[in-house]
Protein backbone atom coordinates (compact mmCIF):
# COMPACT_ATOMS: atom_id res chain seq x y z
CA UNK A 1 0.00 0.00 0.00
CA UNK A 2 1.35 3.40 -0.89
CA UNK A 3 2.00 6.03 1.75
CA UNK A 4 -0.81 8.56 2.22
CA UNK A 5 1.47 11.31 3.51
CA UNK A 6 4.63 12.57 1.85
CA UNK A 7 7.32 14.96 2.98
CA UNK A 8 9.03 17.52 0.73
CA UNK A 9 12.01 19.70 1.37
CA UNK A 10 12.28 23.18 -0.12
CA UNK A 11 15.60 24.55 -1.38
CA UNK A 12 15.98 26.52 1.86
CA UNK A 13 15.81 23.32 3.91
CA UNK A 14 12.26 23.41 5.29
CA UNK A 15 10.30 20.14 5.39
CA UNK A 16 6.57 20.14 4.61
CA UNK A 17 4.33 17.08 4.90
CA UNK A 18 1.22 16.81 2.73
CA UNK A 19 -1.28 14.22 1.53
CA UNK A 20 -0.22 12.16 -1.45
CA UNK A 21 -3.28 13.03 -3.58
CA UNK A 22 -2.47 16.73 -3.12
CA UNK A 23 1.14 16.22 -4.15
CA UNK A 24 0.04 14.28 -7.21
CA UNK A 25 -1.44 17.44 -8.75
CA UNK A 26 2.19 17.81 -9.85
CA UNK A 27 2.84 15.57 -12.82
CA UNK A 28 6.57 15.67 -12.04
CA UNK A 29 5.98 14.29 -8.54
CA UNK A 30 3.37 11.81 -9.70
CA UNK A 31 5.79 10.34 -12.25
CA UNK A 32 8.61 10.39 -9.73
CA UNK A 33 6.53 8.46 -7.18
CA UNK A 34 5.64 5.89 -9.78
CA UNK A 35 9.37 5.37 -10.42
CA UNK A 36 10.40 5.51 -6.77
CA UNK A 37 7.63 3.42 -5.29
CA UNK A 38 7.06 4.05 -1.60
CA UNK A 39 9.40 6.44 0.10
CA UNK A 40 9.64 7.65 3.65
CA UNK A 41 12.44 10.12 3.06
CA UNK A 42 11.86 13.79 2.39
CA UNK A 43 11.76 14.53 -1.34
CA UNK A 44 13.91 17.56 -2.23
CA UNK A 45 12.40 20.27 -4.44
CA UNK A 46 15.61 22.04 -5.41
CA UNK A 47 14.15 24.95 -7.44
CA UNK A 48 11.51 26.16 -5.01
CA UNK A 49 11.82 27.98 -1.70
CA UNK A 50 9.56 27.51 1.32
CA UNK A 51 7.26 30.50 0.78
CA UNK A 52 6.60 29.57 -2.84
CA UNK A 53 6.24 25.87 -2.04
CA UNK A 54 3.61 26.66 0.61
CA UNK A 55 1.68 28.77 -1.91
CA UNK A 56 1.86 25.99 -4.50
CA UNK A 57 0.64 23.44 -1.93
CA UNK A 58 -2.21 25.76 -0.94
CA UNK A 59 -3.33 25.81 -4.55
CA UNK A 60 -3.02 22.03 -4.90
CA UNK A 61 -5.05 21.50 -1.70
CA UNK A 62 -7.85 23.65 -3.02
CA UNK A 63 -7.84 22.00 -6.44
CA UNK A 64 -7.21 18.39 -5.43
CA UNK A 65 -10.69 17.32 -6.53
CA UNK A 66 -10.42 18.89 -10.03
CA UNK A 67 -10.63 16.54 -12.99
CA UNK A 68 -7.18 15.95 -14.49
CA UNK A 69 -6.45 17.96 -17.62
CA UNK A 70 -6.25 15.94 -20.79
CA UNK A 71 -3.27 17.87 -22.04
CA UNK A 72 -4.29 18.05 -25.70
CA UNK A 73 -7.29 20.31 -25.26
CA UNK A 74 -5.60 23.55 -26.27
CA UNK A 75 -7.04 23.68 -29.74
CA UNK A 76 -10.56 22.66 -29.00
CA UNK A 77 -11.09 24.79 -25.93
CA UNK A 78 -11.84 28.45 -26.26
CA UNK A 79 -8.93 30.15 -24.61
CA UNK A 80 -10.30 32.68 -22.24
CA UNK A 81 -8.65 34.65 -19.52
CA UNK A 82 -11.51 34.15 -17.11
CA UNK A 83 -10.18 33.16 -13.70
CA UNK A 84 -12.41 31.82 -10.97
CA UNK A 85 -12.82 33.87 -7.84
CA UNK A 86 -10.73 31.73 -5.51
CA UNK A 87 -7.83 31.67 -7.97
CA UNK A 88 -8.06 35.43 -8.44
CA UNK A 89 -7.68 35.98 -4.72
CA UNK A 90 -4.94 33.37 -4.58
CA UNK A 91 -3.01 35.28 -7.27
CA UNK A 92 -3.17 38.59 -5.44
CA UNK A 93 0.50 38.50 -4.53
CA UNK A 94 3.44 40.70 -5.40
CA UNK A 95 4.99 40.30 -8.84
CA UNK A 96 8.03 38.45 -7.60
CA UNK A 97 5.85 35.82 -5.94
CA UNK A 98 3.63 35.63 -9.02
CA UNK A 99 6.57 34.83 -11.31
CA UNK A 100 8.05 32.43 -8.74
CA UNK A 101 4.73 30.57 -8.63
CA UNK A 102 4.65 30.41 -12.44
CA UNK A 103 8.21 29.08 -12.56
CA UNK A 104 7.46 26.51 -9.84
CA UNK A 105 4.27 25.40 -11.59
CA UNK A 106 6.24 25.00 -14.79
CA UNK A 107 9.00 23.02 -13.07
CA UNK A 108 6.62 20.82 -11.08
CA UNK A 109 4.38 20.43 -14.14
CA UNK A 110 1.10 21.61 -12.59
CA UNK A 111 -0.81 22.66 -15.67
CA UNK A 112 -3.80 24.24 -13.94
CA UNK A 113 -1.63 26.48 -11.79
CA UNK A 114 0.59 27.43 -14.73
CA UNK A 115 -2.52 28.40 -16.71
CA UNK A 116 -3.89 30.56 -13.91
CA UNK A 117 -0.52 32.26 -13.45
CA UNK A 118 -0.10 32.99 -17.16
CA UNK A 119 -3.70 34.25 -17.41
CA UNK A 120 -3.03 36.58 -14.50
CA UNK A 121 0.00 38.04 -16.28
CA UNK A 122 -1.94 38.26 -19.57
CA UNK A 123 -4.68 40.21 -17.79
CA UNK A 124 -2.05 42.60 -16.44
CA UNK A 125 -0.88 43.24 -20.02
CA UNK A 126 -4.29 43.62 -21.69
CA UNK A 127 -5.28 47.09 -22.80
CA UNK A 128 -2.01 48.71 -21.70
CA UNK A 129 0.22 50.91 -23.83
CA UNK A 130 3.87 49.88 -24.28
CA UNK A 131 4.86 52.57 -21.74
CA UNK A 132 2.36 51.29 -19.18
CA UNK A 133 3.60 47.72 -19.61
CA UNK A 134 7.18 48.85 -19.15
CA UNK A 135 6.22 50.62 -15.94
CA UNK A 136 4.05 47.77 -14.61
CA UNK A 137 6.73 45.12 -15.04
CA UNK A 138 9.76 47.36 -14.67
CA UNK A 139 11.26 46.08 -17.92
CA UNK A 140 14.69 47.27 -19.04
CA UNK A 141 14.60 48.62 -22.59
CA UNK A 142 17.48 47.02 -24.50
CA UNK A 143 16.67 48.45 -27.95
CA UNK A 144 18.67 51.18 -29.63
CA UNK A 145 16.55 54.21 -30.61
CA UNK A 146 16.77 53.08 -34.26
CA UNK A 147 15.53 49.59 -33.43
CA UNK A 148 12.72 51.02 -31.36
CA UNK A 149 11.65 53.24 -34.21
CA UNK A 150 11.73 50.35 -36.66
CA UNK A 151 9.62 48.15 -34.38
CA UNK A 152 7.09 50.93 -33.96
CA UNK A 153 6.75 51.24 -37.73
CA UNK A 154 6.58 47.47 -38.19
CA UNK A 155 3.81 47.15 -35.63
CA UNK A 156 1.63 49.97 -36.90
CA UNK A 157 -0.75 47.49 -38.50
CA UNK A 158 -1.62 46.03 -35.13
CA UNK A 159 -2.96 49.25 -33.66
CA UNK A 160 -6.66 49.91 -33.16
CA UNK A 161 -7.57 46.27 -33.22
CA UNK B 1 14.21 38.76 -7.98
CA UNK B 2 12.01 37.03 -10.54
CA UNK B 3 10.79 39.33 -13.31
CA UNK B 4 8.65 38.95 -16.41
CA UNK B 5 11.77 39.01 -18.56
CA UNK B 6 13.28 36.15 -16.54
CA UNK B 7 10.61 33.73 -17.69
CA UNK B 8 11.72 31.19 -20.29
CA UNK B 9 10.39 31.61 -23.82
CA UNK B 10 7.93 28.72 -23.50
CA UNK B 11 6.18 30.49 -20.61
CA UNK B 12 6.21 33.84 -22.42
CA UNK B 13 4.52 32.05 -25.35
CA UNK B 14 1.97 30.58 -22.96
CA UNK B 15 1.16 34.10 -21.69
CA UNK B 16 1.00 35.47 -25.24
CA UNK B 17 -1.47 32.69 -26.15
CA UNK B 18 -3.95 34.33 -23.75
CA UNK B 19 -3.59 37.70 -25.49
CA UNK B 20 -6.10 37.73 -28.28
CA UNK B 21 -5.60 41.29 -29.45
CA UNK B 22 -2.67 42.00 -31.75
CA UNK B 23 -2.49 45.42 -30.14
CA UNK B 24 -1.61 43.89 -26.76
CA UNK B 25 0.92 41.54 -28.32
CA UNK B 26 2.55 44.40 -30.24
CA UNK B 27 2.82 46.42 -27.01
CA UNK B 28 4.53 43.48 -25.33
CA UNK B 29 6.86 42.95 -28.30
CA UNK B 30 8.08 46.53 -28.00
CA UNK B 31 9.49 45.94 -24.50
CA UNK B 32 12.76 44.10 -25.11
CA UNK B 33 14.55 42.05 -27.74
CA UNK B 34 13.72 38.79 -25.94
CA UNK B 35 10.00 39.64 -25.87
CA UNK B 36 10.18 40.91 -29.45
CA UNK B 37 11.53 37.59 -30.67
CA UNK B 38 8.99 35.64 -28.63
CA UNK B 39 6.05 37.59 -30.04
CA UNK B 40 6.92 36.80 -33.67
CA UNK B 41 5.39 40.03 -34.97
CA UNK B 42 6.51 39.69 -38.60
CA UNK B 43 4.79 36.36 -39.08
CA UNK B 44 1.72 37.72 -37.30
CA UNK B 45 1.61 40.62 -39.75
CA UNK B 46 1.81 38.27 -42.71
CA UNK B 47 -0.89 35.86 -41.57
CA UNK B 48 -3.34 38.16 -39.81
CA UNK B 49 -5.63 38.59 -42.81
CA UNK B 50 -6.11 36.25 -45.72
CA UNK B 51 -8.03 37.24 -48.83
CA UNK B 52 -9.26 34.59 -51.20
CA UNK B 53 -10.94 35.17 -54.53
CA UNK B 54 -10.80 33.25 -57.77
CA UNK B 55 -8.25 35.71 -59.07
CA UNK B 56 -4.94 33.93 -59.77
CA UNK B 57 -2.82 36.22 -57.60
CA UNK B 58 -5.06 35.78 -54.56
CA UNK B 59 -5.28 32.03 -55.10
CA UNK B 60 -1.52 31.78 -55.25
CA UNK B 61 -0.85 33.70 -52.06
CA UNK B 62 -3.64 31.95 -50.15
CA UNK B 63 -2.26 28.61 -51.27
CA UNK B 64 1.24 29.60 -50.12
CA UNK B 65 -0.18 30.63 -46.74
CA UNK B 66 -1.96 27.30 -46.42
CA UNK B 67 1.20 25.33 -47.16
CA UNK B 68 3.20 27.36 -44.63
CA UNK B 69 0.57 26.73 -41.96
CA UNK B 70 0.48 23.02 -42.72
CA UNK B 71 4.25 22.92 -42.30
CA UNK B 72 4.18 25.01 -39.14
CA UNK B 73 0.72 24.75 -37.59
CA UNK B 74 1.29 27.49 -34.98
CA UNK B 75 1.18 30.04 -37.82
CA UNK B 76 -2.51 29.19 -38.21
CA UNK B 77 -3.12 30.83 -34.84
CA UNK B 78 -2.06 34.18 -36.27
CA UNK B 79 -4.95 34.28 -38.74
CA UNK B 80 -7.68 36.55 -37.42
CA UNK B 81 -9.61 37.57 -40.51
CA UNK B 82 -10.59 35.66 -43.64
CA UNK B 83 -12.19 37.16 -46.71
CA UNK B 84 -13.75 35.11 -49.43
CA UNK B 85 -15.39 36.33 -52.58
CA UNK B 86 -16.33 34.31 -55.62
CA UNK B 87 -18.84 34.47 -58.44
CA UNK B 88 -20.27 31.29 -59.82
CA UNK B 89 -20.49 32.17 -63.45
CA UNK B 90 -17.78 30.11 -64.97
CA UNK B 91 -17.02 26.45 -65.24
CA UNK B 92 -13.89 26.62 -63.16
CA UNK B 93 -13.74 24.34 -60.16
CA UNK B 94 -14.49 26.23 -56.97
CA UNK B 95 -10.85 26.67 -56.02
CA UNK B 96 -11.42 29.71 -53.82
CA UNK B 97 -14.09 27.79 -51.88
CA UNK B 98 -11.82 24.82 -51.33
CA UNK B 99 -8.92 27.01 -50.21
CA UNK B 100 -11.11 29.04 -47.87
CA UNK B 101 -12.51 25.88 -46.30
CA UNK B 102 -9.02 24.44 -45.81
CA UNK B 103 -7.75 27.67 -44.28
CA UNK B 104 -10.67 27.80 -41.85
CA UNK B 105 -9.77 24.29 -40.76
CA UNK B 106 -6.23 25.34 -39.76
CA UNK B 107 -6.98 28.80 -38.31
CA UNK B 108 -8.60 28.36 -34.89
CA UNK B 109 -8.34 32.02 -33.83
CA UNK B 110 -10.32 33.63 -36.65
CA UNK B 111 -12.42 36.46 -35.25
CA UNK B 112 -14.01 37.98 -38.31
CA UNK B 113 -14.99 36.95 -41.80
CA UNK B 114 -16.29 38.80 -44.81
CA UNK B 115 -17.64 36.63 -47.56
CA UNK B 116 -19.95 36.47 -50.49
CA UNK B 117 -22.77 33.98 -50.32
CA UNK B 118 -20.90 30.67 -50.75
CA UNK B 119 -23.73 28.93 -52.57
CA UNK B 120 -26.37 29.71 -55.15
CA UNK B 121 -29.79 30.85 -54.06
CA UNK B 122 -32.67 28.65 -54.99
CA UNK B 123 -33.92 31.24 -57.41
CA UNK B 124 -31.53 33.02 -59.65
CA UNK B 125 -31.35 34.36 -63.14
CA UNK B 126 -31.13 32.02 -66.10
CA UNK B 127 -27.61 32.99 -67.12
CA UNK B 128 -26.39 31.97 -63.71
CA UNK B 129 -28.04 28.59 -63.86
CA UNK B 130 -26.82 28.05 -67.41
CA UNK B 131 -23.22 28.24 -66.44
CA UNK B 132 -23.38 25.89 -63.54
CA UNK B 133 -25.39 22.78 -63.02
CA UNK B 134 -26.61 23.31 -59.50
CA UNK B 135 -27.89 19.81 -59.02
CA UNK B 136 -24.39 18.46 -59.33
CA UNK B 137 -22.58 21.31 -57.70
CA UNK B 138 -21.31 20.84 -54.22
CA UNK B 139 -20.16 23.92 -52.42
CA UNK B 140 -17.32 22.83 -50.14
CA UNK B 141 -17.23 26.05 -48.14
CA UNK B 142 -20.97 26.02 -47.60
CA UNK B 143 -20.75 22.38 -46.55
CA UNK B 144 -17.97 23.06 -44.04
CA UNK B 145 -19.63 26.14 -42.53
CA UNK B 146 -22.93 24.31 -42.28
CA UNK B 147 -21.30 21.40 -40.47
CA UNK B 148 -19.44 23.66 -38.04
CA UNK B 149 -22.55 25.66 -37.24
CA UNK B 150 -25.20 22.97 -37.13
CA UNK B 151 -23.55 19.68 -36.29
CA UNK B 152 -22.36 19.50 -32.68
CA UNK B 153 -20.51 16.27 -33.33
CA UNK B 154 -18.43 17.82 -36.15
CA UNK B 155 -15.52 17.28 -36.74
CA UNK B 156 -15.49 14.23 -34.50
CA UNK B 157 -13.57 13.51 -31.33
CA UNK B 158 -10.08 13.91 -32.74
CA UNK B 159 -10.43 17.08 -34.77
CA UNK B 160 -10.31 20.52 -33.17
CA UNK B 161 -13.52 22.53 -33.00
CA UNK B 162 -13.52 25.31 -35.57
CA UNK B 163 -14.54 28.97 -35.63
CA UNK B 164 -14.97 29.06 -31.84
CA UNK B 165 -13.86 32.67 -31.75
CA UNK B 166 -15.63 34.03 -34.79
CA UNK B 167 -17.39 37.20 -33.67
CA UNK B 168 -18.23 39.19 -36.76
CA UNK B 169 -19.50 38.04 -40.08
CA UNK B 170 -20.11 40.29 -43.02
CA UNK B 171 -22.03 39.28 -46.12
CA UNK B 172 -20.48 40.74 -49.28
CA UNK B 173 -23.23 41.52 -51.73
CA UNK B 174 -21.13 43.01 -54.46
CA UNK B 175 -21.13 41.63 -57.95
CA UNK B 176 -18.08 41.68 -60.12
CA UNK B 177 -18.59 44.85 -62.07
CA UNK B 178 -20.82 47.65 -60.94
CA UNK B 179 -21.94 48.73 -64.37
CA UNK B 180 -22.10 45.75 -66.69
CA UNK B 181 -23.88 43.59 -64.17
CA UNK B 182 -26.49 46.15 -63.32
CA UNK B 183 -29.27 44.02 -64.72
CA UNK B 184 -28.04 41.09 -62.74
CA UNK B 185 -28.01 43.03 -59.51
CA UNK B 186 -31.72 43.46 -59.63
CA UNK B 187 -32.35 39.79 -60.15
CA UNK B 188 -29.81 38.07 -58.02
CA UNK B 189 -31.47 37.17 -54.77
CA UNK B 190 -29.62 36.83 -51.56
CA UNK B 191 -30.52 33.82 -49.48
CA UNK B 192 -30.14 35.81 -46.30
CA UNK B 193 -31.51 33.17 -43.97
CA UNK B 194 -29.57 30.42 -45.68
CA UNK B 195 -26.46 32.51 -45.11
CA UNK B 196 -27.28 33.12 -41.45
CA UNK B 197 -27.77 29.42 -40.97
CA UNK B 198 -24.06 29.01 -41.61
CA UNK B 199 -23.12 31.11 -38.58
CA UNK B 200 -25.95 31.71 -36.11
CA UNK B 201 -25.10 28.95 -33.62
CA UNK B 202 -21.38 29.64 -33.26
CA UNK B 203 -20.42 30.17 -29.62
CA UNK B 204 -18.78 33.60 -30.00
CA UNK B 205 -20.81 34.99 -32.88
CA UNK B 206 -21.96 38.48 -32.10
CA UNK B 207 -22.55 40.61 -35.11
CA UNK B 208 -23.84 40.30 -38.64
CA UNK B 209 -23.45 43.06 -41.17
CA UNK B 210 -24.18 43.57 -44.81
CA UNK B 211 -24.53 46.28 -47.38
CA UNK B 212 -26.79 46.75 -50.37
CA UNK B 213 -29.15 43.95 -49.49
CA UNK B 214 -31.75 43.68 -52.22
CA UNK B 215 -35.46 43.69 -51.61
CA UNK B 216 -35.67 40.15 -52.79
CA UNK B 217 -34.49 37.92 -50.04
CA UNK B 218 -35.00 34.24 -50.33
CA UNK B 219 -36.20 32.84 -47.06
CA UNK B 220 -35.11 29.65 -45.50
CA UNK B 221 -37.40 27.09 -44.10
CA UNK B 222 -36.60 25.75 -40.66
CA UNK B 223 -34.69 28.53 -38.91
CA UNK B 224 -36.55 28.66 -35.64
CA UNK B 225 -37.54 31.76 -33.72
CA UNK B 226 -35.01 32.91 -31.06
CA UNK B 227 -32.38 30.46 -32.25
CA UNK B 228 -29.56 32.79 -33.19
CA UNK B 229 -26.61 33.88 -31.07
CA UNK B 230 -26.21 36.98 -33.22
CA UNK B 231 -26.90 40.04 -31.11
CA UNK B 232 -25.80 42.88 -33.36
CA UNK B 233 -27.19 43.50 -36.82
CA UNK B 234 -26.05 46.16 -39.25
CA UNK B 235 -27.65 46.41 -42.66
CA UNK B 236 -26.63 49.42 -44.70
CA UNK B 237 -27.84 50.95 -47.95
CA UNK B 238 -30.43 48.29 -48.33
CA UNK B 239 -33.95 47.73 -49.50
CA UNK B 240 -34.83 44.77 -47.32
CA UNK B 241 -38.53 44.79 -46.58
CA UNK B 242 -40.17 44.98 -43.17
CA UNK B 243 -41.17 41.36 -43.08
CA UNK B 244 -37.63 40.11 -43.60
CA UNK B 245 -36.17 42.57 -41.15
CA UNK B 246 -38.73 41.51 -38.56
CA UNK B 247 -37.82 37.88 -39.22
CA UNK B 248 -34.16 38.65 -38.65
CA UNK B 249 -34.94 40.50 -35.43
CA UNK B 250 -37.02 37.57 -34.19
CA UNK B 251 -34.29 35.05 -34.96
CA UNK B 252 -32.04 36.57 -32.30
CA UNK B 253 -32.16 35.29 -28.76
CA UNK B 254 -31.03 38.67 -27.51
CA UNK B 255 -30.69 41.71 -29.70
CA UNK B 256 -28.35 44.47 -28.55
CA UNK B 257 -27.87 46.48 -31.68
CA UNK B 258 -30.02 47.02 -34.71
CA UNK B 259 -28.82 49.42 -37.35
CA UNK B 260 -30.62 49.73 -40.60
CA UNK B 261 -30.28 53.18 -42.06
CA UNK B 262 -32.81 53.21 -44.86
CA UNK B 263 -31.52 54.06 -48.26
CA UNK B 264 -30.87 52.71 -51.67
CA UNK B 265 -27.44 53.29 -53.10
CA UNK B 266 -27.01 52.45 -56.74
CA UNK B 267 -29.43 49.58 -56.65
CA UNK B 268 -32.02 51.39 -58.70
CA UNK B 269 -34.89 49.67 -56.97
CA UNK B 270 -37.90 51.64 -55.92
CA UNK B 271 -38.55 52.49 -52.36
CA UNK B 272 -42.23 51.73 -52.16
CA UNK B 273 -41.73 48.23 -50.89
CA UNK B 274 -39.24 49.30 -48.23
CA UNK B 275 -40.48 49.12 -44.67
CA UNK B 276 -44.03 48.68 -45.87
CA UNK B 277 -45.17 48.10 -42.36
CA UNK B 278 -43.20 49.78 -39.67
CA UNK B 279 -45.47 48.27 -37.04
CA UNK B 280 -44.09 44.81 -37.70
CA UNK B 281 -40.52 45.94 -37.17
CA UNK B 282 -41.49 47.82 -34.04
CA UNK B 283 -43.32 44.83 -32.59
CA UNK B 284 -40.36 42.59 -33.36
CA UNK B 285 -38.05 45.07 -31.65
CA UNK B 286 -40.33 45.12 -28.61
CA UNK B 287 -39.31 41.49 -27.99
CA UNK B 288 -35.84 42.86 -27.22
CA UNK B 289 -36.90 45.93 -25.25
CA UNK B 290 -34.70 45.05 -22.29
CA UNK B 291 -31.50 44.33 -24.19
CA UNK B 292 -31.48 46.70 -27.16
CA UNK B 293 -28.68 49.23 -26.69
CA UNK B 294 -28.28 50.71 -30.15
CA UNK B 295 -31.13 51.47 -32.52
CA UNK B 296 -30.57 53.25 -35.79
CA UNK B 297 -33.40 53.51 -38.28
CA UNK B 298 -32.53 56.66 -40.11
CA UNK B 299 -32.76 57.66 -43.73
CA UNK B 300 -29.32 57.97 -45.22
CA UNK B 301 -29.89 58.29 -48.91
CA UNK B 302 -32.90 58.42 -51.18
CA UNK B 303 -32.43 58.66 -54.96
CA UNK B 304 -34.12 61.86 -56.06
CA UNK B 305 -36.16 60.25 -58.83
CA UNK B 306 -37.83 57.81 -56.52
CA UNK B 307 -41.03 58.34 -54.64
CA UNK B 308 -40.53 60.03 -51.29
CA UNK B 309 -40.26 57.96 -48.15
CA UNK B 310 -43.55 56.46 -47.32
CA UNK B 311 -45.11 58.02 -44.31
CA UNK B 312 -45.86 55.98 -41.29
CA UNK B 313 -49.56 56.64 -40.77
CA UNK B 314 -49.95 57.97 -37.27
CA UNK B 315 -53.66 58.66 -37.39
CA UNK B 316 -55.06 55.20 -38.08
CA UNK B 317 -57.12 53.68 -35.32
CA UNK B 318 -55.66 50.69 -33.51
CA UNK B 319 -58.31 48.44 -35.06
CA UNK B 320 -57.71 49.64 -38.55
CA UNK B 321 -53.96 49.35 -38.15
CA UNK B 322 -54.35 45.84 -36.86
CA UNK B 323 -56.73 44.90 -39.63
CA UNK B 324 -54.40 46.19 -42.31
CA UNK B 325 -51.51 44.52 -40.68
CA UNK B 326 -53.30 41.18 -40.36
CA UNK B 327 -53.98 41.35 -44.07
CA UNK B 328 -50.32 41.92 -44.69
CA UNK B 329 -49.34 39.09 -42.40
CA UNK B 330 -51.73 36.69 -44.06
CA UNK B 331 -50.27 37.50 -47.43
CA UNK B 332 -46.75 37.25 -46.10
CA UNK B 333 -47.40 33.94 -44.40
CA UNK B 334 -49.01 32.53 -47.51
CA UNK B 335 -45.96 33.58 -49.46
CA UNK B 336 -43.73 32.19 -46.75
CA UNK B 337 -45.50 28.85 -47.03
CA UNK B 338 -45.21 28.93 -50.77
CA UNK B 339 -41.46 29.51 -50.82
CA UNK B 340 -40.87 27.69 -47.52
CA UNK B 341 -39.41 30.75 -45.86
CA UNK B 342 -39.17 31.79 -42.23
CA UNK B 343 -42.44 32.57 -40.53
CA UNK B 344 -42.97 34.89 -37.64
CA UNK B 345 -44.59 33.59 -34.49
CA UNK B 346 -48.23 34.66 -34.20
CA UNK B 347 -47.89 36.23 -30.78
CA UNK B 348 -45.59 38.86 -32.20
CA UNK B 349 -48.73 40.72 -33.31
CA UNK B 350 -49.89 41.07 -29.73
CA UNK B 351 -46.73 42.81 -28.57
CA UNK B 352 -47.67 46.12 -26.96
CA UNK B 353 -45.35 48.85 -25.82
CA UNK B 354 -43.72 52.15 -26.57
CA UNK B 355 -40.27 53.62 -26.93
CA UNK B 356 -40.18 54.32 -23.17
CA UNK B 357 -39.79 50.60 -22.44
CA UNK B 358 -36.45 50.18 -24.18
CA UNK B 359 -34.59 50.31 -20.90
CA UNK B 360 -31.09 49.47 -22.16
CA UNK B 361 -30.94 52.03 -25.00
CA UNK B 362 -27.75 54.05 -25.15
CA UNK B 363 -27.78 55.23 -28.73
CA UNK B 364 -30.90 56.14 -30.67
CA UNK B 365 -31.11 57.46 -34.21
CA UNK B 366 -34.60 57.39 -35.65
CA UNK B 367 -36.17 58.98 -38.65
CA UNK B 368 -38.74 61.44 -37.24
CA UNK B 369 -41.91 59.56 -38.18
CA UNK B 370 -40.53 56.33 -36.72
CA UNK B 371 -39.69 58.18 -33.54
CA UNK B 372 -43.22 59.58 -33.26
CA UNK B 373 -44.73 56.19 -33.99
CA UNK B 374 -42.61 54.40 -31.41
CA UNK B 375 -43.22 57.11 -28.83
CA UNK B 376 -46.96 56.86 -29.35
CA UNK B 377 -46.80 53.12 -28.83
CA UNK B 378 -48.85 50.20 -30.11
CA UNK B 379 -51.48 47.90 -28.66
CA UNK B 380 -52.56 48.56 -25.10
CA UNK B 381 -49.61 50.91 -24.63
CA UNK B 382 -50.86 53.23 -27.37
CA UNK B 383 -51.52 56.74 -26.16
CA UNK B 384 -52.56 59.28 -28.78
CA UNK B 385 -52.25 62.12 -26.30
CA UNK B 386 -48.71 61.21 -25.29
CA UNK B 387 -46.03 63.72 -24.46
CA UNK B 388 -42.82 62.88 -26.29
CA UNK B 389 -40.75 63.67 -23.23
CA UNK B 390 -42.59 61.00 -21.20
CA UNK B 391 -41.98 58.37 -23.80
CA UNK B 392 -38.26 58.64 -24.23
CA UNK B 393 -36.11 55.86 -22.82
CA UNK B 394 -34.60 56.61 -19.44
CA UNK B 395 -30.87 56.47 -20.27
Amino acid sequence: MSATMLTFESNDGVQITIARDVAERSVLIKNMLEDLGDTVEAIPIPNVNEAVLRKVIEWCEHHKGDPPSTGDDDDSRRKTTDIDEWDQKFMQVDQEMLFEIILAANYLDIKGLLDVGCKTVANMIKGKSPEEIRKTFNIQNDFTPEEEDQIRRENEWAEDR
Amino acid sequence: MAQLTDLPTEIILHIVSYLQSHDDIAALAAQSSHLYESCDMRARARFREIHITNNAKHLKSAFAALIDILEQPYLGRYVRHIEYWELFHCREPLLAQVLTALLISVAPEVESMALSQPFLSKFSVPWHTDSIDRKCTKFPLKWLLHQINNNDAFPGARGPKLLRKLRDVYLVNETEDDTSWKQDRVFFMTDLFGFLELFHHLPSIESFGTDELKTSVVGKHGLPFASSNISRIRIEHSLADSMNLARMICLCKQLREFQCPIGARSIGGNLTCRLNSFRIIFQALLVHRRTLEVLDLGVTYIPFESTPVERVPLNLSENREKREQMQLIRTANEMALADRSVQLPDWIWDQAGSLAEFSALKHLNLELQYLLYMARGVGTARDDGYQLVDRLPSQ
